[in-house]
């Protein structure tokens, strides 16, 4: 079993973390949704109208290009409402859920195509241009995240629970799928091994747990490869399918942050509301809240009215300010202001150890990049990232080639747009750039 | 607090579009994010972001700057004290000049820069950015403190528009924006920049501190003196490294002080807001290049002589090291590119100090230089990365092109162009024949007109040249060096090429004479020369009186020596200084010095004035002079002794 | 005389919407080297203007001549032997002028705007075309010069024409010649912003930016 250290990241040390393994099972949700803008690089095609009846499992809808990709409802019920936005994009379907759960059985003959209707398909990512990837491509290499590094983030083995026995069925079927190995990526201390798998132990701080990292340190993709991301909670699910014959889309989430007065594990279903997750549990100190679904990093802020978004595992809430109208912040002394530099006098005094106060703050305006090798220093990868990013803004099609466009995802950049002096919106460019130049190459 | 937030909510909407003062927009936001941190929130990507932003980073340089500036104020002073004679004023009272003295400089260089950089938000609508606040205090510590506040005003906005602006703004410029306020300065008026009248304030400052110059007072700054400096080493200049380290030594603000620069460089680096990498491989660099200079130190180029690590001391070498060199935007941006990028700064600096009589400091062109190469660096460095990844690729690279040429072997090429050739050498002939005796004769009348300057006579208007030549001329002599006159007769010195025949070696050479009949009825003698500048070559004429020793005129001229510095040893202003002297002192040939103002001669002859900020033109028509007219001695000797008769 | 549509385009247009130096940038060497003062800048205007001119015309009237491999060696061969001929007679003629252009007399061979003329009009044109086309390119870098040459005199030497404009009492103020100007690299900084200028007045010349 190989280790590889990984020098480059931070672990953001944030208060409100959860400390116990329990599992505080929710009541059963009224409504659940499921967010299109989950799934990237897919554009619904509804198979399903306002009132018709969905099984668990069932498909939603399909890709509008590639028809054979759909998503599926996680519950059963009536589809409630789709909602839609401007141009007539939807925006989120909200199924009625059913007394008990009807799941729908699927024929596992053919393992594409179950995984595919199931919509455990569309959970999969792959690189380049992290989306769902095309089944008529095969990839060269999966890689798969066992743990989970960012700020708060649950660990898998408890999201997993009893469903860790099936992961060695889901690794016997992605196998199968593609032509090289399954890697999986566990943390150093922490390692699973499983039959048909190559484990893989990561040392080092965020982003060491992001499936794409990872593979950039294993086997980076290179010009006309595709390779596969994905985390063990979905080879769960996938091998549950095959076991079971039937998709369960049940779900364990950390609900964690500093506006959470017990963090704790929750155990619902993919897309169920956050409202009753959160309910009793914030804590009132007249800030107002930010939800997030996800990692404060990556995450997707949601309304009190929101849905679990992916990776249906994690919600942060966190206060939208700490203070308002901050006199002249940026002069600030203060041995609480935390900063990854070494430019606020914190670190002198070993705060930076200590669990830290957040809030969502920009703390500066938008500059052009001045400082160099911020970026650098956040991104774990042989990849030059403040040259790759200016080629993005650029679009030069041929130095963002050269740069490993095809190695990255958004994702890998949410550490260093945490720590840009620039504030320069990191992600947002990454993906922009990904999605343009994946219709440029098509 | 809060009085003073409702209050700028309340001027808001006068400030944005629709009110009344939409036009500073910029300026009300750049206001408001000064006073408040803003309580915008994330709306994409990371829900979090660091505590620091542009506008700590660019504070912690300023706070670093501090030490440099304290100490540039009370520098000012002392140097100023000292010039007027009363080096033993307190130095509180000296800090307070230099504080008034630079506070014009401070404020020229931010109103004027932070209006540009206004003005320029407002037209993009865009939030003004921080990085003038950095060089809008580099700028006052750079600039020579005698520098007119109207040039400083021009060459910051000058630097602000043309080296930021065009290009994108704070983050966008190739060149060091301070360094080519400095550049701009140092080329446009040279006169005021150099030499011994910019570095040290000698008037008062808002009244305060007024005096007179002492007597024998040099503002020369160590590299400048060192720059200047004659004989086989630098003992004659007591130079004080010591002092140099502190700083109480003539030059701009903010360089002198090695110990302020160092304090700012530990603030800069503890935060780690500048690389260490490029600070420490610009000093590596200075120190190897200093030792190889001292390895082969020569006192054709006195700097060689100096020490390497006293090198680092002097100048604006520290300075550029520290604040220069480091800025992130116009540098190196990998880790490897960082350490040849300040290497190569370190040893262009001393190179240029070193080897390049010119320029005494070579800091601020080697950082410009560099900034010009910092993205091929770059480049370099990522290309490697690149390469690593082209040989993992699956896919095929490119094939070469075919580029095999086709060899075209056409008679008839070859038959028209031979045709072409010869049609065209020989209308081409035919045109020199033509004009061949007019262009000559324009030569000719070229250096008539010379000769006849150095006796104060230019051909009046209706005659020409020749005419007025032959007047005035009588006669033409070829003498040997022992005095006797060997050839006579019309043409004979005006056919000797000077060029060619100061390279001539041997015993028997034949120097040109002139002889003519001044104005003012008495003959003169008029002898040419021909020497070297800075640039390229000088040449000239003397006229003697009869007495072999008074110079009657002078004429210079020069091919490329600088506008405004060099090439001034062609007009009359510094001509006529000649007028008057003596070759002779107590019948020994001495020549005429040309030296530095405030300096005394060194062969006891007469001297004249160098001209301030052209030293080594000045002392090139110095060298050419003794060399040219030296061999002349026993000829101009023997007119003595005629005119004793 | 044949001032046809397409002809008055080949006079005109180079004099602003395709001025040789500021649109299609050639010829941006001399003008850096000679703008020093008027005098040489007018002088090489001029004889620009005639050796383009000139130039044009024999290629013109050779064009059909010329062997395709060797095309570039002739060209260079005729435009170099007419400036010869006028570096010949500015020495006979005019030698205050003839010292201070000196060698860039000589670069006028180099010179791109002439190559670039000859190749992509003189080449496929009649002779009289040719030569409105080569009057019209000399006046519009001739224009350049001036104005650029204005600027760096007035603002190098405070003369224009060796005439002393900038009045004493300015320098007894505290005034001060710009060095500067007087060096090439000011002169580009001068053409630059004719470029910006120009271009923001003819706003078909911007290129579409993302």
């Amino acid at each position: 079993m190989a280790m590889i250290k990984l020098k480059k990241g931070y672990d953001l040390k944030l208060k409100g973390g959860v400390t116990s393994d329990a599992i505080i099972e929710a009541p059963k949700p009224a409504h659940c949704a499921i967010v299109p803008d989950d799934f990237t690089g897919i554009v619904p095609r509804m198979e399903k109208k306002e009132g018709e009846q969905v099984k668990a499992g069932e498909a939603l809808y399909h890709d509008k290009t590639q028809e054979r990709i759909k998503v599926a409802s996680p519950v059963s019920g009536t589809v409630k409402a789709i909602v839609r936005g401007e141009r007539r994009k939807i925006e989120q379907i909200v199924v009625e859920c059913d007394e008990n759960i009807d799941s729908k059985k699927f024929d596992l003959s053919s393992p594409i195509d179950a995984l595919l209707d199931s919509g455990l398909w569309a959970m999969l990512r792959q690189r380049p241009y992290d989306v769902v990837p095309s089944p008529d491509a095969t990839p060269r290499d999966i890689f798969v995240t066992c743990f989970d590094s960012a700020p708060l983030a649950p660990s898998l083995k408890v999201v997993l629970g009893e469903d860790m026995n099936y992961v060695e069925k889901g690794v016997e079927l992605l196998n199968q799928l593609t032509s090289g190995s399954v890697y999986l990526g566990c943390r150093d201390g922490e390692e699973i091994e499983v039959k048909g798998a190559e484990t893989i132990a990561f040392k080092g701080p965020h982003p060491a747990g992001n499936a794409g990292i990872q593979a950039g340190n294993v086997k980076p993709v290179n010009k006309g490869e595709v390779i596969w991301t994905t985390d063990v909670v979905t080879v769960a699910r996938i091998g549950k399918l095959f076991a079971t014959g039937s998709v369960d889309y049940g779900t364990v989430v950390a609900v964690t942050g500093e506006q959470v007065a017990q963090p704790c594990y929750v155990k619902t279903v993919m897309g169920a509301p956050v409202k009753p997750l959160l309910e009793g549990r914030l804590v009132d100190n007249g800030k107002q809240n930010r939800i997030i679904c996800g990692n404060v990093l990556t995450g997707c802020q949601v309304n009190d009215e929101g849905y679990l978004r992916a990776p249906y595992r994690h919600i942060t809430v966190i206060p939208e300010l700490q203070k308002q109208d901050e006199f002249m912040g940026w002069v600030s002394m203060s041995p609480k202001k935390f900063s990854v530099y070494r430019n606020f006098p914190g670190w002198l005094l070993g705060m930076n150890r200590k669990p830290m106060n957040v809030d969502a703050r920009i703390n500066g305006g938008e500059r052009a990049i001045v400082m160099s090798g911020e970026y650098d220093r956040m991104l774990p990868m042989d990849i030059y990232a403040e040259f790759l990013i200016k080629a993005i803004i650029a679009f030069d099609i041929d130095k963002m080639e050269q740069l490993g466009i095809y190695e990255v995802a958004p994702e890998d950049f949410a550490l260093c747009e945490f720590a840009d002096t620039s504030k320069l919106e990191l992600q947002r460019i990454v993906r922009e750039g990904l999605d343009k130049l994946r219709k440029e190459m098509a | 607090m809060k009085a003073l937030r409702k209050l700028l909510d309340k001027w808001k909407p006068a400030f944005h579009e629709g009110g009344k003062l939409a036009k500073l927009q910029s300026v009300y936001e750049g206001f408001e994010t000064f006073l408040f941190t803003p309580n915008t929130t994330s709306k994409s990507g990371s829900h979090i972001h660091d505590n620091n932003d542009m506008k700590r980073t660019m504070s912690t340089v300023i706070v670093a700057l501090i030490p440099c500036l304290l100490f540039a104020m009370y520098n000012t002073g002392l140097q100023h004290y000292i010039a007027i004679g009363q080096p033993d004023t307190g130095w509180f009272t000296m800090f307070i000049f230099g504080l008034l003295a630079m506070l014009p400089v401070i404020v020229v260089s931010y109103v004027v820069g932070l209006g540009i950089e206004f003005i320029s938000a407002q037209i993009h609508h865009k939030e003004i950015q921080e990085g003038f606040l950095v060089t809008g205090i580099l700028i006052p510590l750079i600039v020579p403190i005698n520098t007119p506040l109207w040039m400083t005003a021009v060459a910051t906005a000058f630097a602000v528009i043309f080296a930021k602006e065009v290009f994108g703004g704070t983050g966008m410029n190739i060149f060091n924006v301070a360094l080519i306020t400095r550049a701009f300065l140092f080329f446009s008026y040279p006169a005021e920049m150099s030499g011994d009248n910019a570095f040290v304030k000698l008037d008062s400052a808002f009244g305060f501190g007024a005096g007179t110059v002492a007597d024998g007072f040099s503002g020369a700054t160590p590299l400048g003196q060192v720059a200047t400096n004659v004989g086989p080493n630098l003992d004659g200049l007591n130079l004080d490294t010591w002092q140099a380290f502190v700083g109480t030594i003539p030059g701009s603000p903010g360089e002198t002080s090695m110990i302020a620069i160092l304090l700012g460089a530990a603030l800069l680096l503890i935060t780690g807001i500048a690389s260490w990498r490029v600070m420490t491989s610009v000093f590596a660099g200075g120190i190897v290049m200093g030792l190889i200079a001292n390895a082969f130190a020569t006192p054709t180029y006195p700097a060689s002589m100096l020490d390497p690590l006293a090198q680092l001391c002097y100048g604006g070498f520290a300075f550029a090291a520290v604040f220069m060199a480091t800025d992130p935007v116009t540098g190196a941006r990998t880790h490897i590119g960082q350490y040849i990028y300040g290497f190569l700064i370190g040893v262009i600096a001393i190179l240029i100090r070193v080897y390049n009589g010119g320029y005494p400091e070579g800091a601020m062109l080697a950082v410009l230089l560099m900034n010009a190469f910092a993205p091929l660096i770059d480049h370099c460095v990522v290309n490697a990365n690149i390469k690593r990844r082209m040989r993992r690729l699956k896919t095929n690279g490119y094939q070469e092109e075919d580029t095999t040429m086709n060899k075209n072997s056409n008679i008839y090429q070859i038959v028209y162009s031979s045709i072409l050739v010869i049609a065209v050498g020989a209308i081409l002939a035919l045109v020199y024949m033509a004009l061949k005796d007019r262009q000559n004769m324009n030569i000719a009348d070229d250096s008539r007109k010379q000769i006849l300057s150095s006796i104060r006579v230019t051909a009046p208007e209706g005659t020409t040249i020749e005419d007025t030549f032959n007047k005035y001329i009588t006669d033409e002599l070829l003498v040997d060096e022992s005095g006797k006159v060997v050839q006579q007769g019309k043409g004979v010195a005006f056919g000797v090429n000077m060029k060619k025949f100061v390279k001539e070696k041997g015993k028997d050479k034949k120097y040109p004479v002139f002889v003519a009949k001044a104005n003012d009825g008495t003959t003169k003698y008029i002898l040419p020369m021909y020497g070297a500048g800075l640039w390229g070559p000088i040449w000239g004429y003397v006229s003697v009186n009869e007495d072999g020793s008074t110079i009657y005129g002078a004429n210079f001229s020069h091919q490329g020596e600088t506008p405004g510095l060099g090439a001034r040893i062609a007009e009359p202003e510094f001509q006529d200084k000649f007028q008057g002297k003596e070759l002779y002192k107590n019948n020994e040939f001495k020549s005429v010095e040309v030296v530095k103002k405030g300096q005394k001669g060194t062969t006891g002859g007469d001297c004249i004035d160098a001209i301030s900020g052209a030293t080594i033109t000045s002392r090139g028509v110095s060298t050419m002079m003794q060399d040219c007219l030296a061999p002349y001695d026993a000829f101009l000797k023997s007119l003595r002794s005629e005119t004793a008769k | 005389m044949l001032l046809s549509k397409k002809n008055k385009e080949a006079l005109f247009n180079p004099l602003s919407k395709d001025n040789p130096v500021l649109v299609q940038v050639l010829g941006i060497c001399s003008t850096l080297a000679v703008t020093v003062s008027l005098k040489p800048a007018i002088v090489m205007g001029i004889s620009v203007i005639a050796v383009l001119a000139f130039a044009n015309v024999i290629i013109s009237f050779m064009r059909k001549t010329i062997p395709p491999t060797i095309r570039i060696i002739v060209q260079l061969v005729v435009v170099a032997a007419l400036v010869i001929i006028v570096q010949q007679v500015l020495t006979a003629y005019s030698y205050d002028v003839s010292k201070q252009l000196s060698v860039f007399i000589g670069l006028i061979i180099t010179n791109c705007i002439l190559m670039g003329r000859l190749e992509a009009f003189a080449l496929n044109n009649r002779p009289w075309p040719a030569f409105l086309d080569g009057i019209g390119n000399g006046l519009g870098y001739a224009i350049i010069l001036v104005i650029v040459a204005f600027f760096r005199e007035l603002l190098g030497s405070g003369t224009l024409l060796d005439y002393q404009v900038i009045p004493q009492s300015f320098y007894d103020a505290g005034y001060a010649n710009n060095g500067l100007m007087i060096l090439p690299p000011m002169a580009l900084i001068v053409v630059a912003c004719i470029v910006w200028f120009h271009r923001s007045r003819n706003k078909d010349l911007q290129e579409e930016n993302n």
